[in-house]
């Protein structure tokens, strides 16, 4: 009986003893976990920095908001609830407000602060060319956007600007607020005043339209959803409002969610790949070590030694490989941070949490344990009586074991991938794509070994050859062909889903990109507004018509919610009431525009005409598809329209998927041009390509003709979103490139093993009278012909798979990367090629003799 | 006729001196046409490396080959493949057939190397001969050990080879099984007159040949039949 020392020492032998085998082993664990590692650092790092942004975003790690004054004892209330988790709390008051100056008077937003506000990040200004940070507002003093002193015509920071009935003087101009995300609804320059004055500006009237909001931050920042739920499910009154930076919404953070969970499903991708070329390695293991391990139960090891030898080599190998990789990120941390930051700009700051590290740790300890399961069952199953009769082949594994050692595999990454991509959703479809990618692929190998079987005899020697050792290898042959198109496969899918995902949040063209926003702008003033702006910047001023209006009736059905008493059971009943007695912005176009795709019905043919005989003929609308879903309207319902006191009626004709973060004005429901054009309306629009100071120019020149226009400089705001949005497609682009770098070793590592497995078999050939150049030709038109099929069937697949992940998972329109996936292909068909080339070389070193001096080993 | 002449081959040692070890000195060996011989002598006494001399599979440091009246030393590359693969059959220990073929392809892989016209009757008539015929569409891992060997030594005759070289054939099997295979062995060269050297390690194998050497020191002696 041997003990665990004499087995560790055995253990330590065998890795020794196959040297090159074992260096290929670790190297590929190596090379994955070290791949999965700095994903998962990545993701982490990016993961804490949007929530970061988020917390800065929000001002705290969850808000009590409502759109009037919340009382002291009120919030008491609401505070008791999660007393024991506040660390810090801070007000703010904001209101829409008249300033005046001198010269001139504005409406802004004033944000009335108390001295704890922002409880995350900081509020940057500028005082008389010297950047500072707000510590405190002092009394009687305030802080403005940059379009306020354009607007209000200051002169001197020291002017005195009259709020309500109070005058302050500017501190300093904002340069950074962290709060400030890219919103279309801000429709005015903020001010940043205390809110101790707040009272003594005589602002705040009884009905006054104010935004009272609370914010909190906690001791554990992660129990920010629980709380939010734990307040929504206790205070019923739907007027107020919690917020927590950790929920995903619909706006900017959503975007960073994408982001990081794609880099989850990176990082699984990559080490999924070395796991899969891992089993491949061990199910190759075993048939080179299966008679060592019979020599080792004649010589007395017994089934668990024997078992514990294989657990302990797997395991010294995956911590030895695991410790390589931390070395090696611990080394070069200080270093790629250093680039990320520097060269491509890119502000994060790496680091892991420590459940994350652990996870991983886990994974790439337990995960070849669990791959090695079958090479497990092979050993215990492998009968020294083998050994003596020389039988040719060992122990197999039975099909339903395979199967059941294939779903805990297939659950074990699902619950995986689940995490990694932090969505139940997410992570089943992506597995489920995989799983019918796997099917596809056997179906596709089936059909093609009943094609070539019945036609392999017309074919000459060579790829007759070629082509029966392809269809009755099967298990090797369907082996390579599934690794090979599920690397292809999951490579592919990288470059669609990331061009998707960057597509849907950046705009493609630079010129779309806005500078500045005008709201407001009334009939009467448009003409003259766009004259001017053509005088200015020779552009064309394109506006866009505003009516508001609210829906009746869809379908003669009301539309409005109105509660028996006046009482609503819950407050998602309440909220909804809320939702539908709300206007709607109407607007009205002939065409769609980059920012919109038709995904239901028919859009509208031209402008509409009124035909007095027949009254069933109504004006065409189209809806966004998610707020039709929402308003339960489909094609050919009719929606009756309270405009300014007029009722019309419209029928949906079609239904468009609306890209939200275009920085384009969008509206829900578009109209049929021809019906709305003699409605009360305003417009807005949108100027891009501007400089600062041509903004300044436009903003001046605005406020000394149309007083009531707001402009809002939308520049920096923009450029700085789309700078970050830049720079993580960079930094998603190293990461994708990093798991192609772990599948090229995976193809290596492959046809390496391939053409060592079958040395012998190339040996006998040229016993019977192949020449080597036969015999390379074989060879080559075996793999040539599994890497074209992989290659087309793994290009496909990915993109069918990049699609149903884009459409059904992220919910947006797909944007295939051709460029990226065809680069990625000529480089996989180039790389094969020298791979084959070098693979290759060892057979023209073979020596038939060795035939001869084999004893007692079976090819 | 099969000739060897002053065969020598040695092997430089890795050893830290790179000293040379004599495996055969001179050899000398002359063999009718139709002849059968054993060789026989102890583990690591060269029979291995003199099978792979006269196969052409490997070089010796002097000396000739000489077989239809052909030296092998005289030639080199693609010919010499071409002149072993058509005029030499091996037998090896091992069997070592092709894994993915049935019993009747791997019958059919020599003579499609060599680009002569495959033959089903004559497939079959050769799996016959080694009473194999109901198994030629069995791949190996699908035939007894016996029965592999005995498809090796139907595929090494198929060509019809002037000189037939024979490892050790039944080495692998069980005793009965052995003498199974050795008995078709004996009835196919003898049907067919095929000049062969057996190397073994069996005495009584050896003693059913024509003639019986003994690998000494590099050399062969003659063994009187007893």
């Amino acid at each position: 009986m041997f003990n665990f020392s004499q087995i560790f020492k055995f253990a330590i032998k065998d890795i020794l003893s196959q040297k090159k085998l074992n260096l290929f082993f670790s190297l590929n664990l190596t090379l994955g976990f070290l791949g999965f590692l700095l994903l998962q650092i990545f993701q982490s790092s990016l993961n804490v920095q949007t929530l970061d942004k988020a917390k800065e975003i929000l001002g705290g790690d969850i808000s009590i908001s409502a759109r009037r004054e919340i009382s002291d004892s009120e919030i008491q209330n609401i505070e008791k609830l999660f007393a024991a988790d506040i660390q810090r709390k801070s007000k703010s008051v904001n209101l829409f407000a008249m300033i005046k100056s001198q010269n001139n008077a504005r409406l802004v937003m004033l944000k009335a602060v108390d001295h704890q506000y922002p409880l995350y990040g900081e509020i940057e200004v500028n005082h008389n060319g010297q950047a500072q940070k707000i510590q405190k507002i002092s009394k009687d003093t305030m802080y403005v956007d940059p379009e306020v002193i354009d607007q209000l015509k200051i002169n001197s920071l020291n002017e005195v600007i009259q709020i309500g009935r109070r005058q302050a003087k500017v501190n300093g101009i904002i340069s950074n607020d962290p709060s400030r995300s890219f919103q279309l609804g801000t429709l005015a320059p903020f001010v940043f005043f205390s809110i101790e004055n707040l009272i003594e500006t005589d602002l705040i009237k009884p009905g006054s339209t104010l935004t009272t909001t609370y914010y909190y931050q906690l001791k554990d920042s992660n129990r920010a959803n629980e709380i939010k739920q734990l307040l929504e499910k206790n205070i019923l009154d739907s007027s107020i409002r919690f917020t927590s930076a950790l929920q995903d919404d619909e706006g900017g953070n959503q975007v960073f969610r994408y982001l990081i969970d794609y880099l989850g499903l990176v990082a699984l991708i990559s080490i999924g790949l070395s796991f899969l070329c891992l089993s491949y390695m061990l199910n190759w293991f075993f048939q080179i070590q299966k008679k060592n391990l019979a020599i080792y139960k004649i010589l007395g090891l017994n089934d668990f030694s024997i078992l514990s030898l294989q657990a302990i080599k797997n395991l010294i190998l995956s911590s030895y490989s695991f410790v390589v990789a931390g070395i090696f990120l611990w080394a070069f941390s200080p270093f790629l941070q250093n680039i990320l930051n520097n060269y491509f700009k890119i502000k994060i700051q790496l680091n892991i949490q420590f459940n994350e590290f652990l996870i991983s740790f886990l994974i790439v300890i337990l995960g070849p344990q669990l791959i090695a399961i079958p090479s497990y069952i092979l050993s215990y199953k492998t009968n020294p009586l083998a050994l003596i009769r020389n039988e040719l082949s060992f122990a197999t594994i039975s099909r339903s074991m395979q199967l059941y050692w294939s779903l805990t595999v297939l659950s074990v990454f699902w619950i995986l991938s689940i995490f990694q991509s932090h969505s139940v959703k997410t992570g089943s479809i992506f597995i489920l794509g995989l799983v019918l990618s796997i099917i596809c692929v056997w179906f596709l190998v089936w059909f093609l070994r009943q094609i070539l079987e019945k036609s392999v005899l017309r074919l000459g020697f060579e790829n007759k050859y070629a082509v029966l050792s392809l269809i009755r290898k099967s298990a090797s042959t369907n082996l390579i062909f599934m690794t090979m198109t599920l690397s292809i496969v999951i490579l592919t899918l990288l470059p669609h889903i990331k061009k998707s995902i960057i597509e849907e949040v950046r705009p493609s063209q630079e010129s779309k990109i806005p500078s500045a926003f005008l709201f407001d702008i009334q009939m009467d003033q448009k003409d003259q507004l766009v004259s001017e702006v053509e005088a200015l910047f020779k552009q064309k001023l394109e506006l866009t018509p505003l009516v508001r209006s609210r829906i009746l009736k869809i379908n003669e059905q009301n539309y409005e919610r109105v509660s028996e008493q006046g009482i609503f059971k819950t407050r998602e009943d309440e909220a909804e009431a809320r939702f539908r007695n709300r206007g709607v912005n109407l607007t009205y176009k002939l065409n769609l525009q980059d920012s919109e795709q038709l995904v239901k019905g028919k859009w509208f043919d031209g402008v509409y005409k009124e035909n007095p005989k027949d009254t069933n003929h109504l004006p065409e609308i189209s809806l966004e598809q998610k707020y039709a879903e929402r308003i339960n309207a489909n094609i050919n319902d009719v929606i009756t329209f309270d405009v300014q006191g007029l009722e019309i009626k419209a029928k949906v004709t079609s239904l468009r998927r609306v890209r939200w973060t275009s920085f384009r004005p969008n509206f829900f429901i578009v109209f049929q041009p021809g019906v709305l054009e003699e409605a009360p309306q305003n417009y807005l629009s949108s100027l891009m390509n501007l400089k600062q100071d041509e903004i300044q120019t436009l903003q001046l020149r605005v406020v000394d003709l149309f007083p009531n226009i707001s402009i809002i400089n939308v520049k920096q705001t923009v450029e700085k979103s789309l700078g970050f949005i830049d720079q993580m497609a960079l930094a998603l682009q190293i990461m994708a490139w990093l798991a192609l770098l772990v599948g090229f070793f995976v193809f290596i590592i492959l046809l390496n093993t391939q053409i060592s497995e079958r040395i012998n078999e190339m040996n006998l050939l040229q016993v019977l009278g192949s020449s080597q150049k036969q015999i390379t030709s074989i060879i080559m038109r075996q793999f040539t012909s599994i890497a074209v099929l992989s290659l087309i069937l793994g290009l496909s697949l990915g993109a069918i798979l990049s699609y149903v992940v884009m459409g059904v998972i992220f919910k947006i329109t797909i944007s295939f990367d051709i460029p990226t996936v065809l680069i990625i292909a000529l480089l996989l068909a180039v790389l094969t090629y020298f791979i084959l080339k070098v693979s290759l070389k060892p057979l023209k070193r073979i020596q038939p003799i060795q035939l001869l001096k084999m004893d007692g080993s079976s090819n | 006729m099969i000739q060897v002449r002053d065969l020598v081959k040695t092997y430089q040692l890795n050893s830290a001196d790179h000293k040379k070890v004599i495996i055969l000195n001179q050899l000398n060996l002359k063999m009718e046409t139709g002849e059968i011989i054993a060789i026989v002598g102890s583990s690591g006494s060269g029979k291995s490396t003199l099978l792979g001399l006269i196969s052409g599979l490997d070089q010796p440091d002097s000396g000739e080959i000489i077989i239809q009246q052909q030296s092998l030393q005289k030639l080199s590359g693609d010919y010499l493949t071409k002149f072993r693969s058509s005029q030499i059959g091996i037998v090896f220990q091992q069997y070592y057939l092709v894994h993915h073929l049935t019993a009747y392809e791997n019958l059919a892989l020599p003579l499609e190397i060599l680009k002569k016209p495959v033959q089903q009757e004559k497939i079959m008539e050769a799996l016959r001969n080694v009473g194999l015929d109901h198994r030629a569409h069995h791949k190996p891992n699908e035939l007894s050990g016996g029965e592999c060997q005995r498809l090796a030594i139907a595929r090494a005759l198929i060509i019809q080879p002037s000189l037939l070289l024979a490892d050790e054939p039944s080495g692998s099997l069980d005793v009965d099984t052995g003498v199974m295979v050795m008995n078709v062995f004996f009835d196919q060269i003898r049907k067919n007159k095929t000049t062969t050297i057996l190397v073994t390690h069996d005495l009584d194998l050896a003693k059913r040949c024509d003639r019986i050497f003994k690998l000494n020191s590099g050399k062969l002696e003659a063994v009187q039949h007893v």
